[in-house]
């Protein structure tokens, strides 16, 4: 499947801001299921420099500094991509899942910093006791990995409520676990969680979810948002998706940003400022599909 | 305990020496002092010989000079963080811990390779990751620790050095081995607390301190220097000392350190980085900083890339270190190193990672995440010591012998739950050595802190440690957050040592810059504000005292007026509010009113909180004002509490104390004018000191002004509050006029409280600072004070003098209440100019 996404983040300041800070996790991920065709960033006011590096989880990363003072801060994003659909093992073929959480620690050189490093509690998941029930409910005893995490996917949209104002950026997850509703990193967060806790190595991703229109409408632009889930080691075949806000398992219309620990590793866009007073911001993401051979559909 | 049971007349006969060789030892843990047979060790015999000759009065009456150094300097422990009264005094004792040269040389050489080995260790895991891939250290603790920073994987520090200062908490088994009981790779604390305790106890024994050739400490500060100048990228670096601020608990030693390395003392705040680049804000602009000797917990250090809810580190630091453009020692990340789970894999580090032996112990320890080491804790858990994997954790050592059967259960449940979490160690029973306690010496358990440091050639151990006593027998945990005690540890030399001065050879700049310029805005912007404080806390206990001094005594009508009248001035000045409250009149009522202002501390505006500023703004600039200077406002506190717990003083009892006030408030104001040689910084403190004048004597002239027009002036109490009625007497030798009264109020220049004095003062102090830019036109501040002097100067006194109530007392109050509208607006021309720098920081609003 072929995308054009564009991204906007536009932010208002009541007072105007001397000297900016900002990083960026916005240029998608480039693998062998994602290819990147083109990428541009444009930022407004021009700053003085974008740098970018490789970070540790292999994502690519925009510094950008603003050094004139300014009361509009705008991020403009245009990525062009192909996504092609996972090649799924059967479920029902993956290995038990006690065998990956004891094997874990004993993968070939070059694989443990790869899949164990993400067994562990991070920032925003932390190990609490009722993600942990929640997972085992569908991790039963010798269950194929892949068809218990289907089973957790499937089951986490019929328990909690998928409310998008309810929750903050930073909910903690026992909020979560309380209030019963939340955004789809909310729910990252709760799934991974628990399969941390039964010893699984798994990630939380951020990217986007090109949205079908409603029957017999147009397509809204700039209606389409900010989306997060989960990847799960499944070994022999590597990081499974798995999207536990709209319990299913992802194939061509999501498209992956970046991979981290949590939502801390891997927001899109954070920033510091100096002055700036009140803040008002607006976002706007539009995934586009592309017609192969027909590029006027922009 | 034993050892202790001696009267006071049998140890009067006594020297210190015999009665320190009677002390029994702490039971199972080797003696410090004797050798199995009872006999001083050889490493003591020298000191044992200088006391000898001392008694233990002599000891007393020398050691209580050394308890006032320490304390007029300062030197203090944070405990609670508190600003007000947390600071704990230092504890440090009379007798020093010995070590001959030998067993030190032999010591040195093995924390030296525990230094290399951990080194090694952060090079490879911010590297290549071998440890992990070849199965040497568990992957656990490389992921869950918490000291381990993603961002910085993949950095190569500047000269590929991650660690500059390494400590090393020692202690000593029974059979005499030392052994690692922790490691501090982050930012390890104490150096400095180490050389003040060195200052005190040789200055105080100095005959024992020559005779026993004790190794001196200084050269090994400038080898630390010199390669931190060394591996920065331009000549003549700039460094500074990165310092969490003044609530930290070892403040004291950061501002300490920062002064003995000839670096600037800085906050968070006071940096900003640009273009990759760190800059100190100063008064004179951004300076770019070459290195940064840490005193903060590296993932504080940077909220856009590490803690993002840290409001004390430097935006966009990681990204400077990233480009190469700034040391920062230790290098970010290196808290990883530290973890009290690593100390079983130190060992196999050292052969994997350096092809080497250890050559020191640790403290027998087990993680909990490795299952054998699980099963052994849980196994052993009454006679282990459990502590969190990494200090990050934050939980404090539970002592499995101090548990009873239910209690060890619940432990290891706890473990069992997140075993990764846990690690355990041997409860060893420590060596023994002793203390003087006042009177008498006593047992303690010792522990070492030594500490390494990279010079140019290489690691070198300073020659000395801070050591740790604890009352408790044995107990491993000797913490700089308990309450144990301090001493110094004497590295006996073969040799003759030259004659360092400490704090001489320390001090000397090679290289570096320093001087007035490189004031951070911070501390100019907190320097004002001390200004403003002390010179509003007098004019209030001023004005307060002139109207209690006509309500007490044998008050007549003419009182009654004065204190109607400066009751007025207090309610024009704020520090009374509006209006009287209703009840109780007269001067009955302005006695009541003007007690509860004076003693009331949540009175807005009023004298306590006015003070309670002042002290603020002084300790936020600890490092920059004199130790004096301190103590005068450490004063000032300690009438304040006294005066709370008085609430029903009577008057004379108040007015008493608001002479004290004054007196100190004058000590403070000598202080500022005789004592303080910091150019910029000294003249941010006096303009805050003119500008408040300024203010306080428009109002008390304007309040003279408006007196003429009512009843009869209350000038004698203005004069008074001004402090001028001697100077008036004596030169027209009758009772005040208002024309005379306002001459000398503000357009006598020789009157050093008259306004013309403030605005003279504030036209050179601006005329001498930094020029901001290369514009030839005056600044906003400066064309302000100017057009006050040519008003001021302009003032037609004849015609004033010959007809009071006429055109030019119109003129003279138009004046007046431009002035004071003014005073608000230079003080924002300032900070617009110079202190803006010190804002503070918001985090972008975030989006899902």
């Amino acid at each position: 499947m072929l995308y054009k996404v564009h991204h906007r983040t536009c932010y208002g300041y009541s007072e105007p801001v001397m000297l900016s800070h900002n990083l960026a996790h916005l240029r998608p991920v480039s693998d062998e299921r994602q290819k990147l065709r083109s990428f541009s960033l444009v930022i407004r006011p021009d700053p003085r420099g974008i740098s970018g590096h490789i970070d540790s989880f292999g994502n690519h990363v925009h510094f950008v500094q603003v050094q004139e003072g300014h009361r509009e801060f705008v991020v403009d994003c245009e990525s062009e991509l192909e996504v092609l659909p996972p090649r799924w093992p059967e479920a029902s073929a993956t290995p038990p899942w006690e065998s990956v959480a004891r094997g874990i620690g004993h993968l070939p050189a070059g694989q443990v910093a790869l899949a164990a490093g993400f067994r562990h509690a991070s920032p925003f998941v932390p190990f609490l006791e009722p993600c942990r029930e929640l997972a085992l409910a569908s991790f039963l005893p010798d269950r194929p990995i892949l068809e218990a995490a289907l089973d957790l996917t499937r089951k986490i949209p019929g328990e909690f409520q998928y409310s998008p104002h309810s929750t903050s950026v930073a909910t903690p997850v026992a909020e979560v676990l309380r209030t019963r509703r939340g955004v789809c990193q909310d729910f990252a967060h709760l799934m991974l969680s628990g399969l941390r806790h039964l010893g699984l190595p798994a990630r939380y991703v951020s990217g986007y979810l090109e949205t079908a229109p409603p029957p017999g409408k147009a397509r809204l632009v700039g209606a389409d948002a900010s989306h997060a889930w989960v990847q799960l080691w499944v070994p022999g075949f590597g990081w499974t998706d798995l999207d536990p806000t709209n319990g299913v398992a992802p194939r061509e219309r999501h498209i992956r940003l970046a991979v981290g620990r949590d939502f801390g590793d891997v927001s899109p866009l954070k920033g510091l400022l100096l002055g700036g007073g009140t803040q008002a911001v607006q976002v706007s993401v539009d995934v586009e599909p592309v017609i192969e051979g027909d590029e006027s559909a922009a | 305990m034993p050892g202790m049971i001696q009267t006071q007349s049998q140890s009067q006969n006594k020297s210190v020496a015999d009665l320190v060789l009677q002390v029994r030892p702490l039971l199972g843990a080797m003696d410090e002092i004797r050798g199995p047979d009872g006999a001083p060790r050889p490493a003591w015999q020298t000191w044992l010989d200088q006391f000898r000759k001392m008694g233990p009065l002599e000891l007393g009456t020398r050691w209580e000079e050394a308890k006032r150094i320490l304390r007029d300097n300062g030197v203090s422990y944070n405990v609670y963080a508190d600003p007000r009264g947390g600071d704990r005094p230092w504890q440090l004792d009379a007798i020093p811990q010995v070590i001959g040269e030998d067993e030190w040389k032999e010591l040195s050489r093995s924390v030296v390779q525990r230094a290399r080995t951990l080194e090694a260790l952060l090079a490879d895991v911010y590297g290549p990751q071998r440890v992990l891939s070849e199965g040497v250290l568990p992957e656990s603790l490389v992921h869950a620790n918490p000291g381990y920073l993603r961002p910085l994987q993949g950095v190569a520090p500047p000269g590929g050095q991650f660690l500059h200062m390494y400590g090393c908490e020692l202690a000593r088994s029974p059979d005499g081995s030392w052994l690692v009981l922790a490691d501090r790779t982050q930012a390890p604390a104490g150096a400095g607390y180490l050389l003040e305790n060195r200052i005190v106890l040789s200055r105080t024994f100095p005959e024992a301190y020559r005779a026993c050739k004790v190794r001196r400490l200084a050269p090994d500060f400038l080898l630390l220097r010199q390669n931190l100048s060394r591996i920065a990228k331009r000549e003549n670096p700039r460094a500074v000392l990165l310092t969490p601020g003044p609530f930290n608990e070892t403040y004291f030693e950061h501002a300490y350190l920062a002064r003995y390395l000839g670096y600037t003392l800085a906050e968070g705040g006071d940096l900003t980085v640009r273009d990759e680049r760190v800059y100190l804000k100063t008064l004179a602009g951004l300076r770019q900083v070459d290195v940064i000797l840490r005193r903060m917990d590296d993932d504080f250090c940077d909220p856009l890339e590490l803690r993002g809810d840290s409001s004390l580190g430097i935006p966009g630091l990681v990204q400077a270190v990233r480009a190469g453009n700034v040391v920062v020692a230790n290098t970010l990340g290196s808290g990883m190193a530290e973890g009290a789970a690593l100390l079983p894999y130190v060992p196999e580090l050292s052969r994997f990672l350096l092809g080497e032996e250890p050559l020191l112990r640790s403290v027998p320890s087990w993680w909990c995440g490795d299952p054998a080491g699980l099963a052994e804790t849980i196994r052993n858990l009454g006679e282990l010591v459990v502590k969190p994997s990494f200090p990050a954790l934050r939980a404090e050592p539970v002592f499995g012998d101090r548990l009873g059967e239910q209690g060890r259960q619940i432990l290891a449940d706890r473990i069992r739950q997140a075993p990764d979490a846990w690690c355990a160690q041997s409860l060893v029973p420590l060596s023994s050595t002793v203390e003087w306690s006042g009177s008498h010496p006593r047992p303690r358990t010792m522990g070492l802190r030594v500490f390494v440091f990279r010079g140019p050639d290489g690691w070198s151990v300073v020659p000395g440690a801070l050591v740790r006593t604890s009352a408790e027998p044995g107990r491993a945990s000797i913490s700089m957050q308990s309450t144990g005690g301090t001493k110094d540890l004497w590295v006996l030399s073969d040799q003759e040592v030259a004659g360092v001065t400490l704090l001489r050879e320390g001090g000397r700049a090679d290289g570096f810059r320093r001087g007035g310029i490189d004031i951070p805005s911070r501390v100019a912007d907190n320097l004002y504000w001390l200004g403003r404080y002390a010179e509003r806390a007098e004019g209030i206990a001023r004005l307060s005292r002139a109207a209690l001094s006509h309500v007490s005594g044998e008050a007549g009508p003419s009182d009654h007026r004065e204190v109607g009248a400066l009751m007025n001035l207090l309610r024009q000045l704020g520090i009374l509010p509006p209006a009287p409250p209703t009840g109780r009149a007269g001067v009955e009522g302005a006695e009541h009113e003007l007690v509860a202002s004076i003693m009331l501390p949540s009175r807005a505006g009023g004298l306590q909180q006015t003070l309670h500023s002042l002290h603020q703004a002084g300790f936020q600039v600890r490092d920059r004002i004199s130790n004096d200077t301190w103590r005068v406002l450490n004063l000032l506190g300690r009438e304040l509490s006294i005066s709370r717990r008085a609430v029903s003083s009577t008057v004379g009892e108040i007015i008493s104390l608001l002479d004290h006030i004054l007196l100190h408030l004058s000590a403070l104001s000598g202080m500022s004018a005789e004592n303080t040689t910091r150019g910029h910084g000294w003249r941010f403190l006096d303009i805050g000191h003119r500008l408040e004048r300024t203010q306080f004597t428009v109002e008390l002239a304007l309040a003279a002004l408006d007196g003429s027009r009512s009843e009869r002036p209350a000038l004698e109490g203005i004069l008074e509050t001004a402090d001028v009625s001697i100077t008036y007497r004596s030169r027209y030798l009758s009772s005040p006029e208002l024309p005379h009264v306002l001459d000398l109020l503000l357009a006598d220049e020789t009157n050093p409280r008259s306004l013309l004095y403030q605005l003279l003062s504030l036209q050179d102090h601006l005329d001498q600072l930094p020029a901001l830019s290369d514009s030839p036109h005056l600044r906003r501040d400066q064309r302000l004070v100017l057009e006050r002097l040519g008003m001021l100067r302009l003032l037609d006194w004849p015609a004033f003098a010959a007809e009071p109530d006429g055109e030019s007392s119109t003129q003279l109050r138009e004046f007046l209440e431009a002035t004071l509208d003014d005073v608000p607006r230079l003080s924002e021309a300032l900070s617009g100019a110079w202190l803006s720098h010190s804002e503070t920081i918001n985090p972008l609003r975030r989006q899902i």
